[in-house]
């Protein structure tokens, strides 16, 4: 079975190797390994090829997906890593802090 | 000076370009000097400050007044007359549009007027509100419908039709201003392209274009330092202060490595105090990685929970970081029941479904976790962990209700201690063939009476009654207890299930061979030779050198009868078939072994064939007696020759001939002979590399576990690069404690640059490592002694096992006093030194005192002394 101990996690993350989110279905997952397999055929770029497929491997197997997500926690990293890749908030503030800075001389 | 530069920099004053015109009368003026220069500098000079004046850089416009006012004294009437009529006021508002009633009005005065609305207006709401402009009047309409958008964009979520504003025209001096409102409702929306986009529409010169600075720095995340105040405060307000949260989080990091407990409780209160101030979303997700942090670095939860203002909230995240950290601080048990509350919170959340492939994938995950315990420090710790365990319920305390609803019952079923329990339910919901082999491998290795395995073979033959490989374990189980006519029946079913199967065809074969040589143990030798004949109809026999070991049935047989002829004619056929008396003898050896009778007192050992022969010669042999079940054994009279001939430059073995006898000499624990046949088989690399560094890491001696994994480590990255699961597996298996100590690292994985480095050294490493010695005279790192990686490291002569290891062990040994590392240290304590070296080692080797070791890690410590006082070297 997919996924075991025997089966390392792939050292990519292959949703950022796709490009599609971490809650792409498998339609999407499917269209972006196609769109990026034009990309980078085989015959041209065999390595990147190969990344695109174990992505595709990982992704496509909901076993494999969901060990990625398991062990997704790595607590030995810094904590600054819960910012990573997170955008900040974006609060709704009204009109008046924006109308601020058009008066502003 | 000469009209024509006169004119030149009137010309360009006069088309507008007033920048230019100051360059070129300054290049005019210090070329001639004269007061005419002066002059026409000063002109030009006071139509660029009009035209920043005009471009509302009032600022900017004084700034250079002066400073013109201080070099040329001829300037001071002229600049006085434009600062006179500057400070006059401003025409309002009002005034400005009140033209645009008059249908009289020109138009050009009307677009001159909506020209400095599109620069100058700053508050559409003013236009909307302004009284003289009457109500009907379509400007003013547009600038009520887009005071409205802009407010909507700014206050919540809009949908596209609220911020459609088709009264606004691409001509309409508002037009700016719904572009910007555009923008504002794509970046709330995420959709950061199109808000780039809208911002890059906007005029530049136009009112709403002060608002893109700010915009740009929300975007990028990143903090503007040129922003005016309103403007970073603007920022501040929508996007969050990342930097302080980020400060916090670094402060408490460093806090949490020093480990003092103070110190940490005020970096928790400032983390917290930020992320709740700065960045609100990301507080639970903050509280819980404190709350396990803090656990692993033993600060009382009581404290944690104070400097945190609250508990964490123990939701399924949570459960999964715990299980994390604790399968990261190697308690095992503890973060598999760990994972068991995750699991239920999960399903209870919907995280995914109960059944499905993801609790599948959960359970194998735990189940894998507990064999990288060796099996008999798995169940005594088990036994202890199960009389303290008390559950998880006292962390649902102080949680909401939904959380709380997600408590554990009181009596909880530990099933999640059992890999077997936890395969079987694997199993249960996702009958994969490759979990039940692992089921079918726990059980084997668990019972030697095979029940247990039997009855995993037999349920795994039911969920996927397709596949043959169960029907084989319960045929070679029936083999084994000697329940010939059981396996007859196994392997008729294997038969109709997959009867071109090689391994079932060869199936049939072995059965009848096992049933021959078991009546020939028996002396019943007619039912003996009636096996025989039934064997001489199967068509496979005639494959290879099976005819061989036919002939040396036959042979024994008639011998045993007391037919001497017909016995020596099929040993002439014997030796005919093997091409030679060697392999004949070792095939008649070995099958008279197997017949239960000493073959060689029957015969005597030739003389061994010449090296160049020898090696071919028993590798066939004894791949004649692996492919019929009957595994022979390399003479030990031969032993030295054989060594020899893999040695000489001019060994021509084929690998499948190499591996055959690295099997044989493995069986016989001929580690050494073992070790050559690898050496050879790598030095010839290629496709079967990965297959002979487990051969190496298979004829290693027991102590040089660590050089075993690096080469299983990177016989399985090998593997798993050529698709050769059943290799990949081989190798995992074998690292779980196929040998050895049953230490194994989880993560398998190797770099390319590891696997090259673990590849080379095995290649150069001719010499079979010195077994003398105690246990930790070999060298744990696995670095090889050869000249070649002698060079490398630096190192002058050869280590005699001193490696890192030993000495860092030796240093820890110090740390804790006394004579603490006689030789005969238990080998089950070394993966447990190991991990202490691992996790407190200093960079120069150096160890905490013990005290501080149990109380940092008080799981380990414990472990490691009672391995090392249920030893004989505890005892003294």
């Amino acid at each position: 079975m997919p996924g075991g101990h025997g089966d390392p996690i792939p050292r990519e993350d292959p949703w950022a190797v796709l490009g599609v989110s971490a809650e792409a279905g498998e339609e999407e997952i499917r269209a972006a390994y196609l769109r990026k397999v034009k990309e980078h055929p085989p015959d041209r770029s065999p390595d990147k090829f190969e990344r695109i497929r174990d992505a595709h491997e990982t992704l496509s197997d909901p076993r494999r997906r969901f060990r990625r997500v398991l062990l997704a926690d790595d607590i030995s990293s810094p904590l600054v890593y819960l910012l990573e890749g997170r955008r900040p908030p974006r609060k709704y503030v009204g009109p008046e802090p924006w109308r601020a800075v058009l008066k502003e001389k | 000076m000469p009209v024509a530069f006169d004119e030149e920099v009137r010309g360009l004053v006069s088309k507008g370009n007033s920048k230019e015109a100051v360059e070129r009368a300054k290049e005019i003026h210090r070329q001639v000097a004269t007061a005419a220069t002066e002059a026409l500098l000063v002109e030009a000079y006071l139509a660029r400050i009009r035209a920043l004046s005009d471009r509302g850089l009032a600022v900017e416009a004084r700034a250079l007044a002066e400073l013109v006012r201080k070099r040329y004294p001829s300037s001071r009437p002229a600049l006085g007359q434009w600062k006179a009529a500057s400070a006059a006021p401003r025409p309002t508002l009002e005034d400005l549009v009140r033209p645009l009633n008059d249908p009289a009005t020109p138009p050009e005065k009307c677009s001159a007027i909506e020209t400095t609305l599109r620069k100058e207006l700053t508050d559409p709401a003013a236009l909307a509100q302004c009284a003289a402009l009457r109500p009907e009047h379509p400007l003013k309409k547009a600038a009520a419908a887009l005071s409205r958008a802009f407010a909507a964009a700014t206050s919540g979520t809009v949908q596209d039709q609220e911020i459609a504003l088709p009264e606004i025209s691409r001509r309409s001096p508002l037009a700016p201003w719904k572009t910007l409102v555009r923008a504002v409702a794509a970046f709330y929306r995420g959709d950061d392209e199109a808000c780039e986009r809208c911002l890059g529409a906007i005029d530049p010169e136009s009112g709403p274009a002060r608002l893109i600075p700010p915009l740009r720095a929300l975007l990028s995340g990143k903090a503007d330092p040129t922003l005016k105040p309103p403007a970073s405060s603007l920022v501040a307000l929508v996007g969050g202060h990342e930097a302080p949260v980020r400060e916090a989080l670094r402060a408490l990091d460093a806090a949490l490595s020093s480990r003092k407990r103070n110190r940490i409780a005020r970096a928790i209160r400032r983390a917290v105090e930020e992320c709740e101030r700065n960045d609100p979303d990301l507080l639970v997700s903050l509280k819980q990685q404190i709350s396990i942090r803090a656990l692993v670095a033993d600060v009382p939860v009581e404290q944690v929970r104070e400097a945190m203002g609250g508990p964490s909230l123990k939701d399924a995240r949570y459960w999964r970081l715990f299980a994390c950290a604790m399968e990261r601080e190697g308690d095992v048990l503890e973060a598999a029941s760990l994972w068991e509350e995750f699991r239920r919170n999960a399903i209870g959340e919907g995280w995914f479904a109960a059944g499905g492939p993801e609790e599948a994938t959960l359970y194998l995950h735990v189940a894998e976790l507990l064999r990288s315990v060796p099996r008999q420090e798995l169940e005594e710790t088990r036994q202890r962990f199960v009389e303290d365990f008390q559950g998880h319920g006292h962390y649902y305390q102080d949680q909401p209700p939904s959380v709380q609803a997600a408590a554990p019952p009181a009596e909880t079923d530990c099933y999640f201690l059992h890999p077997e329990r936890l395969y079987e339910r694997t199993c249960a919901v996702y009958p994969d063939p490759e979990v039940f082999r692992q089921w079918h491998a726990w059980e084997e290795e668990t019972e030697s009476e095979g029940k247990a395995a039997d009855r995993v073979a037999w349920a795994w033959h039911e969920a996927l009654p397709r596949d043959s490989r169960p029907l084989l374990f319960l045929m070679r189980s029936a083999e084994k207890r000697g329940a010939l006519k059981k396996a007859l029946g196994y392997m008729e079913l294997a038969e109709s299930v997959d009867g071109l199967n090689p391994e079932v065809r060869r199936a049939r074969l072995r059965l009848i061979v096992a049933s021959v040589l078991r009546h020939a143990r028996q002396k019943n030798f007619r039912l003996a030779e009636k096996d025989l004949a039934a064997i001489e109809i199967l068509p496979q026999v005639q494959e290879g050198k099976r005819p061989a070991f036919l002939a040396a049935l036959r042979c024994l047989l008639h011998r045993w009868e007391g037919r001497v002829e017909e016995g020596a004619r099929w040993r002439s056929e014997l030796a005919r078939r093997m091409d030679g008396e060697a392999g004949a003898w070792i095939v008649l050896r070995g099958v008279a072994s197997a017949c239960g009778t000493a073959e060689s007192g029957l015969e005597a050992a030739p003389a061994p064939p010449e090296l160049g022969k020898l090696a071919g010669a028993v590798a066939q042999a004894c791949a004649v007696g692996e492919d019929l079940g009957v595994p022979f054994e390399i003479p030990q009279e031969w032993e030295g020759a054989l060594s020899e001939a893999l040695a000489h430059r001019d060994c021509a073995l084929a690998p499948s001939d190499l591996r055959t006898l690295a099997e044989a000499a493995l069986r016989g624990d001929r580690l050494k002979l073992a070790y050559e046949a690898s050496r050879v088989g790598l030095a010839r690399g290629g496709a079967t590399l990965a297959r002979f560094l487990v051969l190496r890491a298979r004829s290693l001696p027991p102590t040089a576990f660590t050089r075993r994994s690096n080469c299983l480590a990177a016989a399985a990255e090998l593997a798993r690069g050529q698709r050769d699961t059943d290799l990949v597996d081989e190798a995992v298996e074998e690292l779980r404690g196929g040998r050895g100590f049953g230490f194994a690292p989880r993560d398998f994985a190797l770099k390319a640059e590891a696997l090259e480095k673990v590849i080379q050294r095995e290649k150069n490493a001719r010499e079979f490592p010195s077994t003398s010695g105690s246990a930790f005279d070999e060298d744990l790192t696995g670095a090889c002694d050869c000249p070649a990686c002698r060079g490398q490291s630096g190192r002058k002569g050869p280590r005699a096992g001193r490696g890192r290891e030993r000495d860092l062990l030796e240093e820890f040994a110090r740390s804790v006093g006394g004579d603490f590392f006689p030789a005969g240290v238990p080998p089950e304590a070394i993966p447990v030194f190991l991990e202490l070296l691992e996790k407190y080692a200093g960079p120069d080797g150096s160890f905490p005192d013990l005290r501080v070791l149990e109380k940092r890690d008080p799981k380990i410590v414990k472990r490691l002394m009672e391995i090392l006082m249920r030893s004989e070297f505890g005892g003294r």
